[in-house]
C-alpha cells in the first residue's frame, strides 16, 4: 500500500472572500465555513477564530486539535467512518498543510477534566500547537441534542473544518513529498533485517464519559475490540483519530505519529517494518487475557515479527493490559520494548513501573502524563469559555480561566505529552 | 488486576469479576448477582482456609 | 542593586562543635555565635554571599534518644537568627550525627520554608529516612572529604536560593539537577526535555536488543520481598473477619479527605452507617456500579448471611478503606502497616478480605 502526503508550509491565515492558498496565506471564507459546519441541525451555531502566536488568548474546553488534511486523488474518503465514506485509509495521495491546526472546542461540555491552550506564555512555548496559525471552532448545541449526540457533533465539524481547509489550498505549490511505501507484512522481503511490528494500545474503557465510549477507529468506538492488524498508513491517514477528549493525545499527533513514523523512517536501513497490531485495554481479566494472547499470536505468527514495540495508552489499567500483551509476545520468542507512565510524582521510577516480569527488561518512559505544573499567565481573551471557566485541578484547587496562575495536568496541555512517543522527554528522579 | 498482587507478593490472590465492580456484576438481576457475590466470598474464605507456599492466584469456577 | 549578604546558621555535633568527643555526646543544645570548625571552611566556600551567624550545637546521644523532640527543640535556637539557609554537618557516614541533621534540617525546612542542606554518605541510615525533606549532598565515608563536601554544599545553596529555574523541566520549577550538584534525588519524579523523542530512544534501544549487543532500560523493575504466608485459618465459624478495600467507599461527606487520585490517607468507617450513606471516591474507574450498590465492592450482605449461618464467627463492624488510584506504592505498604497495626489493636481479627479495583 502507498500514501504520499504532500505538505504544503503555511506561513500565514487570514479572512478571505473566498478560501484558497496563495504565496503561503491561507485565506479562509469563514461564512462559507460557517455554512458547512451548520449543515450539521445539531449545531445551533457556531464562533470561528483565526488566532496567532504571541496572542494573549486562551482556548478552552478543548476537545481536539487536528492538522488540516484532504485526499487529493480520491472523493468522500477523507477521515473514513468519520466522515468520508467507509473504506481503508492509507492510500493515494494526501494534502496536509503545514504550521495550521484546527482547534475544536465544545463550549458546552459538561466533562470536568478539559484541555486549554494559551497563545503566548508558559503553554504556548511547551505545546507545538502555541507556535502555529490556528483555527477555532467553537459550536453551541441546538436545543433537545442530547450531550454525547453533541460531542459527535462537535468532532465532525472539527473534522469537516480540517478538510475543508486542505482542499481550499488545492493549487499552492507543494513544500514536500512524503512517501510511505509498505507492504505488510513483508514475508517475501528477503533481507537480514529484523522485523519489527507495533502493538499500538489505541483506547482504555476507564475514562468513558457517561460510560459511552468515544468512537476513534473508522468512525466507529472500539470498547471490545479484539487485536486487530492493520496497515500503518491507515493510522497516519485518518482511520483513526483522537478520543473526544485531550489526554495526552489528540488526532493531530495521530496523523503524525511518532512511533509509526520511526518504525517507517528506519525502514530499509536497520529494520523491517512488518505493520501494527491495535488493541484495546480491558477491563475484564478474561478480556485481558485473550487480548494479549491474540496480539501476542498476530503479532508472532501473522506479522512475522523478531521485535515489537508496545505502546501504552494514558491511564493506569493500560499498564497491565501492555504488559500482558508484552509477556506474552516475549514468550513467543519476539523481543519487545514497552512504555510504561510514571503516576505519581513521588517516589523512584523503579516504585511506579504496575508490572514486574523479568522478560519485560527494556522498558522506555513515556511521560509522566498527570505531572502537574504551574502556569503564571494570565489571560485576557477566551474563546470556547469564559473567564469564569472553571480549570480542573484534582481536589482542593479551585481556580478559573481568568486566574493569574493555573496549576495543570500536563497531559491537559494539547502536544505537550504524547502517546504516540513524539514527545521529546524523559523521566527523571529529582 | 492479580498480577500486581502477585508481583507485589501478596499469597493469597482471588481474581475478582471486573475493574469497576470486583464481587458484583450489574448486568444481573440482584438476587442473581447476590449469588455470585457469595460464590467469590466463599472461594476467598476458602482460600484462607488453605495453607500456602507463596503468591497464590485462583479463580472463580462459573 | 546591592546584593544582600545571605544569613545562615550551621548545625553540628559535639564532636564538631569542638565541645569533646564520645565522652560529651549526652550534651545538651548550645549556641556559639558565628562559624565553629568545619563552619570555617564552609564560611570561607561560602564567602561574601553569605554569614553564619550562628552555629547550634547538640550532643549526639542527646539528640538520639528522642529526634523529633530535639529538632523541636533545636529549632527554636534557629529561628531568633531569621536565617536564609541552614546547613548541618557533613554527617559522612554516622548514623546518630546523620540522623540529627536530618531531622534538624526537616523541622528548619517545615517551619521556615528556607533551603536546608546536608551531607551523608550513601549507606548512612539518616539518607532514606530524610531525602524526601532535606537537600543531602554526597560525602565519603571519612572525613577527610570535608573541604570538597563543604564546597558542594555551599554551591548547591546558592544555586537554590537564586531560585533559577531549572529550564530542562516541564515545569521549570527551581530544582537543582542531582548529578550536577552531587545530591542524592529527593524521591521526587520529573518530566525533563530530552534530545532524543519517545518513539526514537524506544526503537533505538530495541534495534540493540534485537542485535544482542548491550542495551539500557529506562527503568529496573525493583526485587520485591518474599512475605511468608501466615497459616491457614483453622475454624472459620470462630472467626472474626475484617473488609478493606482501595475502592474509594467512605462516608457522605468523605470526612476523612480521601483523594480520588495520588491519595495518602485511609479511614476506620463503621459500617453500619457507612452504608446508609456513603459516596465513592476514586479516579480510576468507573463510580457508578459500587455507588449503586456498595457491596459490589465491600461485601457486606454476603458476609452477614454467612455469620447468620454460622458459617463465619464474626464480621468485624469496622471496615478500613482507601483510594488506591495513581498513587505511591511505598506508602500503600505504610497504609497497610498502619490498618494491620490498627486491628491489632482492635485484637480479635482472624482474617481479612480486600477488595481492590
Amino acid at each position: 500500500m502507498k500514501l504520499e502526503i504532500e505538505s504544503i508550509d503555511i506561513k500565514d491565515i487570514q479572512k478571505g472572500s473566498k478560501t484558497y492558498a496563495d504565496k503561503g496565506v491561507l485565506y479562509i471564507n469563514l461564512k462559507e465555513l460557517e455554512e458547512l459546519i451548520l449543515k450539521d441541525s445539531r449545531i445551533k451555531s457556531v464562533d470561528i477564530n483565526l488566532i496567532y502566536p504571541g496572542q494573549n488568548v486562551r482556548v478552552l474546553n478543548l476537545m481536539d486539535v487536528i492538522q488540516p488534511r484532504c485526499k487529493i486523488d480520491k472523493i468522500d474518503a477523507d477521515f473514513p467512518g468519520f466522515i468520508g465514506k467507509l473504506q481503508i485509509a492509507g492510500s493515494g495521495r494526501t494534502r496536509s498543510l503545514r504550521n495550521v491546526a484546527v482547534l475544536v472546542s465544545n463550549p458546552c461540555t459538561n466533562r470536568k477534566e478539559s484541555a486549554l491552550l494559551d497563545m503566548a506564555g508558559p503553554i504556548a512555548e511547551m505545546s507545538p500547537y502555541g507556535k502555529m496559525k490556528n483555527v477555532v471552532i467553537a459550536p453551541y448545541v441546538a436545543a433537545g441534542v442530547e450531550e454525547r449526540d453533541f460531542e459527535n457533533a462537535v468532532k465532525n465539524a472539527g473534522l469537516k473544518t480540517a478538510i475543508y481547509l486542505a482542499r481550499g489550498a488545492h493549487q499552492h505549490p507543494v513544500s514536500e513529498v512524503e512517501v510511505y511505501d509498505l507492504d505488510i507484512p513483508n514475508l517475501d522481503r528477503k533481507s537480514n533485517l529484523p522485523r519489527v511490528a507495533c502493538y499500538y494500545q489505541l483506547y482504555s474503557p476507564q475514562f468513558d464519559h457517561l460510560a459511552i465510549s468515544d468512537p476513534c477507529f473508522y468512525g466507529t468506538d472500539v470498547r471490545n475490540m479484539m487485536p486487530t492488524v492493520i496497515h500503518p498508513n491507515e493510522v497516519l491517514d485518518g482511520g483513526v483519530v483522537g478520543w473526544l477528549a485531550i489526554k495526552a493525545l489528540d488526532t493531530y499527533s495521530i496523523q503524525n505519529h511518532g512511533v509509526i513514523k520511526e518504525l517507517y523512517r528506519r525502514h530499509g536501513k536497520d529494520l523491517n517494518f512488518v505493520g501494527v497490531v491495535c488493541a484495546v485495554a480491558n477491563m475484564e481479566p478474561d478480556a485481558r487475557v485473550r487480548s494479549a494472547c491474540m496480539a501476542a499470536h498476530q503479532v508472532k505468527n501473522v506479522l512475522g515479527a523478531d521485535g515489537v514495540v508496545l505502546i501504552k495508552i494514558t491511564g493506569g489499567m493500560p499498564h497491565i493490559d501492555l504488559a500482558m500483551a508484552g509477556e506474552e509476545c516475549e514468550k513467543l520468542g519476539v523481543k519487545t520494548a514497552i512504555f510504561t507512565q510514571p503516576l505519581t510524582p513521588f517516589g523512584t521510577l523503579a516504585d511506579t513501573i504496575l508490572f514486574n516480569v523479568e522478560s519485560l527488561d527494556l522498558i522506555i518512559l513515556s511521560s509522566a502524563t498527570f505531572e502537574r505544573t504551574k502556569i503564571p499567565w494570565k489571560a485576557e481573551k477566551f474563546i470556547g469559555g469564559t473567564a469564569e471557566t472553571r480549570i480542573f485541578c484534582p481536589d482542593p484547587i479551585v481556580q478559573y480561566a481568568s486566574d493569574p496562575l493555573i496549576d495543570i495536568e500536563e497531559y491537559l496541555l494539547p502536544g505537550v505529552l504524547d502517546c504516540t512517543g513524539n514527545a521529546r522527554v524523559i523521566v527523571k528522579e529529582y | 488486576m492479580p498480577s500486581i498482587a502477585q508481583m507485589l507478593g501478596v499469597n493469597r490472590i482471588l481474581q475478582g469479576e471486573a475493574v469497576p465492580n470486583p464481587v458484583g456484576d450489574p448486568s444481573l438481576s440482584p438476587e442473581k448477582e447476590k449469588d455470585l457475590r457469595r460464590k467469590y466470598i466463599l472461594k476467598a474464605l476458602d482460600l484462607l482456609q488453605r495453607d500456602v507456599e507463596g503468591p497464590t492466584v485462583v479463580t472463580l469456577e462459573k | 542593586m546591592a546584593e544582600e549578604k545571605f544569613k545562615a546558621v550551621h548545625y553540628l555535633n559535639q564532636f564538631f562543635g569542638q565541645i569533646g568527643g564520645e565522652g560529651k555526646a549526652n550534651t545538651g543544645f548550645m549556641v556559639k555565635e558565628g562559624p565553629v570548625g568545619p563552619g570555617l571552611a564552609l564560611q570561607k566556600e561560602l564567602g561574601d554571599r553569605a554569614e553564619i551567624v550562628s552555629t547550634v550545637i547538640c550532643g549526639d546521644d542527646y539528640f538520639a534518644a528522642n529526634p523529633e523532640q530535639c529538632a523541636e527543640e533545636g529549632l527554636k535556637l534557629v529561628k531568633p537568627y531569621h536565617p536564609d539557609l541552614f546547613f548541618a554537618g557533613p554527617a559522612f557516614a554516622a548514623g546518630r550525627y546523620g540522623v540529627a541533621c536530618g531531622a534538624m534540617c526537616k523541622a528548619v525546612a517545615g517551619e521556615t520554608g528556607i533551603p536546608v542542606i546536608t551531607a551523608m554518605y550513601k549507606e548512612a541510615p539518616g539518607l532514606d529516612l530524610y531525602r524526601k525533606y532535606a537537600f543531602i549532598c554526597e560525602a565519603p565515608n571519612h572525613a577527610r572529604g570535608m573541604n570538597e563536601v563543604l564546597r558542594n554544599m555551599a554551591r548547591l545553596a546558592f544555586r537554590i536560593i537564586s531560585g533559577e529555574k531549572e529550564m530542562r523541566l516541564l515545569t521549570r520549577e527551581p530544582l537543582p539537577k542531582p548529578e550536577e550538584y552531587k545530591y542524592f534525588s529527593r524521591n521526587l519524579l520529573r518530566n525533563e526535555y530530552c534530545e532524543k523523542s519517545i518513539a526514537e530512544r524506544s526503537v533505538e534501544k530495541l534495534l540493540a536488543k534485537l542485535r544482542g549487543e548491550p542495551f539500557e532500560s529506562e527503568v529496573i523493575p525493583p526485587k520485591f520481598e518474599k512475605v511468608p504466608p501466615p497459616p491457614a485459618i483453622k475454624d472459620l465459624s470462630k472467626c472474626e473477619i475484617a473488609l478493606v478495600s482501595e475502592g474509594g467507599l467512605v462516608p457522605k461527606g468523605n470526612p476523612g479527605g480521601l483523594s480520588r487520585r495520588s491519595n495518602l490517607r485511609w479511614g476506620a468507617y463503621e459500617i453500619a452507617p457507612l452504608f446508609r450513606d456513603y459516596e465513592v471516591v476514586h479516579a480510576g474507574y468507573f463510580n457508578d456500579h459500587v455507588a449503586a450498590r456498595p457491596d459490589r465492592l465491600v461485601p457486606v450482605d454476603v458476609m452477614k448471611d454467612l455469620v447468620k449461618e454460622g458459617k463465619v464467627g464474626k464480621l468485624h463492624p469496622t471496615y478500613y478503606g482507601t483510594c488506591g488510584c495513581t498513587t505511591v506504592s511505598k506508602r500503600c505498604g505504610e497504609m497497610g502497616d498502619e490498618i494491620a497495626a490498627e486491628m491489632k489493636k482492635r485484637g480479635g481479627i482472624s482474617a481479612v478480605i480486600l477488595t481492590s479495583t
